[in-house]
């Protein structure tokens, strides 16, 4: 059988061959630095320190950077003097009344604020506890207990709980959820809701004793889950406050008049959110829309020359 | 090998190495974060630690943070005053303005007296006269010209209505009597007589004045009125048709079977006109005064998806500052929905 060879007098095969051999090493190599380099598993402290920065810096360039407010008077004494201010609903700085010094804001304030404070998060879930739910076509992940932690920039949320295989459900281990209670895009037709972000996951400590191979290879697998496949563990945390769209006038018939119904449409959204160990702060901001009935709102209008009084 | 053959092969060996080549060069260049060192994490912890006392310097020096800090309740939600201010007012402006009024104030003003005749040199009792109007119905027009809320205190926002009435219309009737002395009576007769005439109003403004207190009850906060309801006067303008009709009447009685000796149309029609300027009093409808609910609350009950949760809240805290309305509620969760085993929702499922 003859062999083609090159003009060199190399036999071609040994060409290909050499050209193959070339091509399986750098291959090799590649996904030996791949490997090498893959990013390991982020501790959950550095998850959470980078959180915590991340959002403390947000904070302190939002409060730099607005204009001094005057101070609000928000003590419980009377509101104002006797001589009563009449307050401009078209004011467009929605301007509080000053006390002489001036003061930051921490808490951005629109139109309606809610705060809502750790412990009655940590109930809320606590109700939907223990919940199962299958991540990533692998695992069922249990989680039984929940807790809720306010710091300055982060909801930290710690879960505890279970894994098995999907495949196994003999083979389990307890595992421990770090996650960040999020409320940053959340209000869908006037409910706010919170999703959880987790920052790590851990096996609980061995001291329960060793663990069996095939537990090995869960926590193995758990390892190099992705963790955004977790955030879905318990679902979306509706929070129990409602921002109605409308407000209603009911309809008014009776002998001496009839006033048709009315609605005032309100349109809601999202102005920031701030976490303190106080609470979480949700600013909202409005949008009027006059729905159908009488007239728009009209606080501000002068009041027309009186012309006498009643009796 | 076949010219076709070792074609295939060839490609198949670029594809392959181009694909090893991309590896390597992704590898090479790619940037991805990583686990910091044990050094890298003490500065981050030392970098956090300083924003957060940056942060809580900033945070000691909000009042409002302090004031809802000192704050009663799990959920708190507070209301910009200018947002109630504006729910309020298109409130008082949806029952107060462009609103027509069928009232029926069935009131009753009368004027009389005795009537003395001279008869040479003695004045005799002739008897004694009397002139009712009744106001049957009044239609009229309500315009709120301005509304005007303001803070006066911590539960309470006053409130300023300059309350037109306009293009009113009433219906009266009128009865005259005479109620001949027994020496008269011999000579002219007692009589009573009815009619009945329409009248306008004229357009006048009236400063209405109250305030809506708060109420914080389990589903929100409730602003409700307190006005002084104002007692609104008339004074209905007889038609020229109607003064004819009255003119006429009188002049009917003006005979001597009737005391028209007694009693003068025009003395009569002047005590009609004065009996009429003098007007009418009634009160505007109380239903136009009603409550409304601001648009936030705390609901009774939440959708965890696997299970529904009741939510029993009771308010703890309300009060106003010039800033805000806040209201405070502490929730409890029943405990009772709790499952007994875990939920079990797939993936992509559960919460929406």
């Amino acid at each position: 059988m003859s062999q083609a060879k090159t003009r060199f007098g190399i036999k071609r095969r040994y060409i290909w061959a050499s050209i193959v051999a070339g091509i399986a090493a750098l291959a090799t190599l590649a996904l030996v630095v791949t490997e090498l380099r893959a990013p390991k598993r982020i501790p959950v402290e550095q998850r959470i320190l980078e959180a915590e920065r991340d959002a403390l810096v947000g904070y302190i360039s939002a409060v730099d950077s607005a204009p001094v407010a005057p101070a609000p008077r928000v003590d419980s004494a009377p509101a104002v003097d006797s001589t009563s201010r009449a307050l401009d609903s078209k004011s467009p700085d929605r301007a509080v009344p000053a006390t002489g010094s001036a003061s930051t804001r921490v808490l951005p304030f629109a139109d309606i604020l809610v705060t809502i404070r750790g412990p009655i998060i940590t109930e809320l879930i606590d109700a939907t506890l223990p919940i199962e739910r299958e991540i990533g076509g692998r695992f069922l992940i249990r989680v039984d207990s929940a807790r809720v932690t306010l710091r300055p920039g982060l909801a930290l949320v710690e879960m505890s709980g279970r894994a098995r295989l999907l495949a196994s459900q003999d083979v389990f281990a307890d595992i421990w959820l770090m996650g960040s209670l999020e409320l940053g895009s959340a209000l869908d037709e006037g409910s706010l809701a919170a999703d959880i972000s987790i920052l790590g996951v851990q096996t609980r400590d061995v001291g329960l004793g060793p663990l069996s191979p095939p537990a090995e290879g869960l926590v193995d697998e758990l390892a190099r889950l992705r963790l955004s496949e977790l955030d879905r563990v318990l679902g979306e945390i509706p929070i129990p406050v409602r921002l109605d769209e409308f407000v209603e006038l009911p309809r008014v018939e009776e002998q001496e008049v009839t006033i048709p119904a009315a609605r005032l449409a309100i349109g809601f959204r999202l102005d920031a959110v701030r976490v303190l160990e106080q609470g979480i702060f949700v600013s909202v901001g409005i949008d009027r829309h006059p729905g159908p009935g009488p007239a728009t709102p009209d606080a501000a209008a002068p009041v027309a020359p009186v012309v006498k009084d009643a009796p | 090998m076949s010219a076709p053959g070792r074609d295939t092969g060839r490609v198949l060996l670029l594809a392959v190495a181009l694909v090893a080549v991309a590896a390597l060069v992704d590898c090479t260049t790619s940037d991805r974060p990583g686990p910091l060192g044990d050094d890298d994490l003490a500065r981050l912890r030392a970098e956090v630690d300083s924003l957060r006392e940056r942060f809580e310097a900033r945070v000691a020096g909000d009042p409002l943070v302090t004031h809802l800090s000192a704050a009663e309740g799990d959920i708190l939600v507070g209301l910009r005053i200018p947002f109630v201010q504006d729910i309020a007012s298109w409130a008082a402006r949806s029952y107060l303005d462009d609103v027509e009024l069928h009232l029926a104030p069935d009131v009753t003003v009368y004027e009389g007296d005795d009537v003395r005749v001279k008869i040479g040199p003695i004045s005799v009792h002739a008897g004694e006269w009397r002139v009712e109007v009744t106001i049957n119905s009044v239609r009229a027009r309500l315009r709120a010209d301005s509304i005007r809320l303001a803070v006066t205190d911590t539960s309470s926002l006053s409130a300023v209505v300059v309350v037109g009435v306009s293009e009113a219309t009433g219906d009266a009737s009128i009865r005259f009597t005479w109620d001949a002395s027994t020496v008269a009576s011999i000579v002219c007769r007692d009589f009573q007589v009815d009619q009945t005439f329409g009248g306008v109003v004229e357009p006048f403004t009236y400063r209405v004045s109250g305030q809506y207190e708060f109420e914080a009850t389990s589903a929100g906060i409730r602003l409700l009125p307190s006005f002084e309801r104002p007692r609104l006067r008339v004074s209905p303008i007889p038609t020229p048709e109607s003064w004819a009709r009255a003119r006429g009447f009188l002049d009917e009685q003006n005979n001597i079977f009737r005391c028209g000796l007694a009693l003068k149309p025009d003395d009569m029609v002047q005590k009609l006109d004065r009996l009429l300027r003098k007007g009418f009093e009634f009160q505007l409808p109380e239903v136009l005064f009603q409550s409304v609910g601001l648009p936030a609350r705390i609901e009774d009950r939440v959708d965890l998806g696997s299970r529904v949760v009741e939510i029993r809240n009771a308010p703890v805290w309300l009060r106003m500052t010039p800033e805000a309305i806040w209201y405070g509620s502490d929730l409890d969760v029943d405990a009772t929905s709790r499952p007994d085993r875990p939920a079990s929702t797939a993936e992509g499922s559960g919460n929406p």
